[in-house]
């Protein structure tokens, strides 16, 4: 985990994968955030008890703390003893937190995930409710209700990003990424849904940018708000392989899978979305991908 | 905001690209919503998702028109576009932003009334059709010239491109999401929508309805200019592999074979029959213009034909597409029980 000073306040962030990098970053660009690296151990419960007290202690006195949760492993394949232990991982950092709430405001960010939650729902409007079909969409909602509970604390947001896509160095990429970075590498990019599933791609440093502030900045007063952090404009497959074949300018091989088991269409309407979120158009996602791939950073 | 609570069914999109329909937005969205409500009253399995309204940098006062409206309706999208772009980009904007099962685009000024579009569903899911176009029964515009000329224009080009259903071709179409939205990714700026829908699927319908272009009719305007007008038919030349290229291709092989065959009919005379030749090494002469002018137009033939195949492989004709038509029996099923489906 990461611990990133800003002017008043400390970042506490879980997880540094896609989401968690691009919070960061967009902590360091925005608010000028010092970082320091302290250990969190995944595995092993008594060293993670001792590692959390040492990061308490760790923090400035009278900071506002906020912390961010972008640790989810899980995926859409995930079973329920998976979703178990990471929700399990979750209460502890969220009783951590509470634990921090001593005279000084604690904030929780927890990024959830539209498609674990909306699987299968088009033209989801602010009023729809989440639908989950499989044991990762079950433990998200389930994670969500967790922080919900959490009443000591005093921000409790709760993203739901759709299909993130963003450049990492990490194995879990997402399609635009995948698709650009296969492209130029030459390699087959298998495509676990069909040309006609649709799909709402975002870009990790939109919510990156989105999350840091809410974290770094907050404009509202505390409370519980749920946050969808979509396009509001879904893409299919296919468009999306048109794209970064215009953009990469390379063959793209493919194959798709025969059996897909990740085809069911997701949209969401941009009436749903947070009048303060700004989304990248995809063709500038994957320009920007393409770029970053090129020079070897994606 | 939303009324209307309904399960997963077949969820049907609305395009409407605006360039001066001020006058006609509110009555257009009524409408909308009148089948909206209509379709959940008859307990229809298709619902009216969304209404996406592409302001084309219009003219006119719609662009704040459509932002009030979706404050209203959660279910119309508002999208304006930084400049006129035209009416065939500003559809394409408007489907790739659409997500539904099926995408109905139509124009803004009324002449398209919204209760057509469950007649072109069902003409479709009866028909396995991919594609749905409304056809006027009669003449849209009361002016027999400006009519008469869209028709034959129509009919050239059908002749000129071999494509069957571009007489039917109209802004008025029932399209397949994962169609429409293809063909929507692969459409450059100068492709015309329906050439490029037609590469997709052969499964074209069209059904006839009465409809009239009120503001032509009543004003003399149209949303169309004569710009605009030669702007579409060059778009569809441009979009298309004319059969012209073709055409010059064989003239030329037809006259080197001509002249060939007339090379070797006039040599047995020179050989043989050399006094009937009255003027000498004219027939020489036009038999290698005849030859090497053949040759010439039959290679252009070929390099055009390369070049369009270039240029369409550019604009984005797949190799394949695949579909999947099975949700059309569920539907296709309810409009034979039910008893009286508006309209």
């Amino acid at each position: 985990m990461r611990i990133l000073q800003v002017e008043g306040a400390s970042v506490l962030l879980f997880g540094l994968g896609l989401i968690g990098s691009a919070v960061d970053r967009a902590l360091r660009l925005r608010f000028r955030a010092q970082g320091c690296d302290r250990p969190y151990d995944w595995h092993d419960a008594d060293l993670r008890r001792a590692q959390a007290a040492a990061i308490r202690l760790a923090l400035r006195e009278g900071d506002r703390i906020a912390v961010v949760w972008t640790s989810g492993q899980s995926g859409f394949g995930s079973t329920e003893a998976d979703m178990g232990r990471e929700t399990a991982l979750l209460a502890e950092v969220i009783g951590m937190a509470e634990t921090l709430r001593r005279g000084r405001q604690v904030d929780f960010h927890m990024i959830s995930s539209a498609g674990g939650l909306f699987e299968s729902q088009t033209h989801c409007s602010a009023e729809s409710r989440p639908r989950p079909l499989r044991p990762y969409g079950l433990g998200k909602l389930r994670q969500e209700q967790a922080l919900a509970r959490a009443e000591g604390l005093d921000r409790r947001y709760v993203y739901r990003p759709s299909s993130v896509y963003g450049a990492t160095r990490s194995k879990r990429v997402g399609l635009v990424t995948a698709l650009v970075t296969n492209a130029l590498t030459g390699r087959t990019t298998r495509i676990f849904g069909n040309p006609n599933t649709l799909r709402d791609y975002v870009l990790s440093d939109d919510i990156g940018h989105y999350i840091a502030g809410k974290a770094a900045a907050p404009d509202e007063p505390p409370g519980e708000r749920t946050f969808l952090l979509a396009r509001g404009r879904s893409a299919s497959v296919f468009e999306v392989i048109e794209r970064v074949r215009e953009r990469v300018e390379r063959p793209l091989l493919l194959q798709f899978d025969p059996h897909p088991s990740n085809v069911r269409d997701m949209s969401f309407l941009p009436s749903a979305l947070p009048r303060d979120w700004h989304a990248t158009p995809l063709v500038a996602g994957i320009s920007q991908i393409a770029t970053m791939a090129r020079s070897g950073i994606a | 905001m939303s009324d209307i609570s309904w399960s997963q069914g077949i969820m049907v999109s609305v395009v409407v690209p605006v360039y001066s329909g001020s006058d006609y937005l509110e009555s257009l969205a009524g409408a909308l919503s009148d089948l909206r409500r209509d379709w959940q009253e008859q307990e229809a399995p298709f619902l009216l998702a969304e209404a996406i309204f592409v302001d084309d940098a219009a003219i006119d006062d719609s662009g704040a028109k459509i932002d009030r409206l979706a404050l209203q309706h959660d279910w119309i999208v508002p999208l304006h576009l930084s400049r006129n772009f035209g009416q065939h980009p500003a559809t394409i904007v408007g489907i790739l932003h659409s997500s539904g099962d099926w995408v109905v685009t139509m124009d803004e000024d009324m002449q398209h009334r919204p209760e057509v579009i469950a007649a072109m569903l069902r003409k479709a899911v009866t028909e396995h059709a991919d594609i749905v176009y409304a056809n006027p029964a009669s003449a849209v515009h009361n002016a027999a010239i400006r009519d008469l000329t869209s028709r034959s224009f129509k009919r050239l080009m059908q002749w000129l491109t071999d494509n069957p259903s571009l007489t039917s071709f109209n802004s008025f179409r029932l399209i397949r999401g994962p169609v429409a939205r293809a063909a929507a990714s692969v459409c450059s700026h100068d492709t015309y929508l329906d050439i490029t829908l037609s590469w997709f699927t052969q499964s074209i319908r069209a059904i006839r309805v009465e409809m009239k272009d009120e503001r032509y009719i009543r004003t003399g305007r149209s949303g169309y200019s004569l710009k605009s007008l030669f702007s579409h038919a060059w778009r569809m030349i441009f979009s298309s592999q004319i059969k012209l290229l073709r055409i010059g291709a064989g003239l030329g092989l037809l006259a080197m074979a001509v002249s060939v065959l007339a090379a070797l009919y006039f040599l047995t005379v020179k050989l043989f029959f050399p006094a009937d030749i009255q003027v000498q090494g004219w027939t020489s002469l036009f038999l290698a213009i005849m030859f090497f002018g053949g040759l010439s137009a039959f290679m252009l033939g070929i390099v055009l034909q390369y070049l369009s195949s270039l240029v369409l492989k550019v604009h984005g004709k797949p190799t394949f597409f695949t579909i999947d038509r099975s949700g059309d029996a569920a539907a296709a099923q309810w409009f034979d029980d039910a008893r009286d489906p508006r309209p």
